[in-house]
């Protein structure tokens, strides 16, 4: 049983996380902060019965998620939140791999940065439909393990791993979407992928 | 920084003792466990098996290079500045409840 006086200590620390996983689920400030206040009052009122010592931070997660699916769910359907067709796996770098690191003195990931900003990588995820939505943050964003997320989540472990899978080979798509229409990308020269490349 | 993070201690004496082989069958294994390893899940057994491939197998390397990059890149892209008025927001209204009790 967790303390009650511990609780601001032990979580306060956790809300530029949770704020940021709730912008991404409910798409605007307005509605991401009203959901983080409301986490953080229900897991004070909760907070006796969490049992100290285990993972707090996946707990508030799981409140926030809950929160979220209660709440703001049944409002919110975006024309573009779609699930497009399935697409290969390493969709970008397929595409685009031996454009990085080819600039002197710049690494690989400052280019991707330079191709991917922040304005394209959030509308991006939050295009995905939400049952992608939501795992790919929790892994890519939060960095949660799969058993945590199928408990965030309540759905089981293989679940998680396919959507995950699914969601991320959307997630390139979008955001190769993305940098080709603001031709930011040169002339698709097909990258040597295992097994497909002749001896390599 | 990522490719270290990718195949620690890469080492290549150890590449050429194992022998620089063609893409095959263990790229394809390589590439379907690419983001369970990525994202640390993997049985040590599997993992230590993949980080012996990936080390001497640069289209592997090369892919899993990219693909960490990426993530790092989703994720501090998606990093965001919690509003000060939220903080305060949230901190008075358990303060309100502590004193409430």
């Amino acid at each position: 049983m967790a303390d009650q006086a511990t609780f601001v200590d032990e979580a306060m620390p956790l809300m530029s996380g949770l704020y940021s996983a709730a912008l991404r689920m409910t798409r605007n400030p307005a509605d991401a902060e009203d959901l983080v206040q409301e986490t953080y009052l229900k897991a004070y009122r909760a907070y006796e019965r969490f049992e100290a010592g285990t993972n707090l931070k996946a707990w508030m997660y799981r409140i926030l998620t809950n929160s979220y699916i209660n709440a703001y769910r049944k409002k919110q359907r975006r024309p573009d939140e779609s699930d497009i067709d399935d697409v290969e796996d390493l969709y970008i770098y397929r595409r685009i791999g031996g454009l990085t690191g080819s600039t002197l003195g710049r690494s690989a990931e400052d280019e991707l940065m330079d191709l991917f900003g922040e304005a394209e990588v959030k509308d991006a995820v939050e295009g995905l439909a939400e049952h992608y939505r939501l795992p790919v943050l929790l892994a890519d964003v939060e960095g949660f393990a799969y058993k945590e997320i199928a408990e965030i989540l309540g759905v089981p472990i293989g679940t998680v791993m396919s959507r995950l899978h699914r969601g991320r080979k959307q997630l390139q798509k979008r955001l190769y979407d993305f940098a080709e229409a603001r031709r930011l990308l040169p002339d698709p020269e097909p990258a040597c992928v295992g097994a497909d490349c002749d001896g390599a | 920084m990522v490719r270290d993070m990718v195949a620690r201690n890469s080492d290549a004496e150890n590449a050429d003792a194992l022998g620089a082989e063609p893409c095959d069958d263990e790229c394809q294994k390589a590439l379907r466990e690419l983001y369970i390893y990525l994202d640390g899940q993997l049985t040590i057994e599997r993992r230590t098996t993949i980080k012996a491939h990936i080390e001497y197998c640069s289209p592997c390397m090369e892919s899993y290079t990219f693909e960490a990059e990426l993530k790092q890149v989703v994720a501090l892209r998606c990093q965001e500045e919690v509003p000060e008025a939220l903080r305060m927001k949230v901190f008075e209204a358990i303060q309100w409840e502590i004193r409430s009790e």
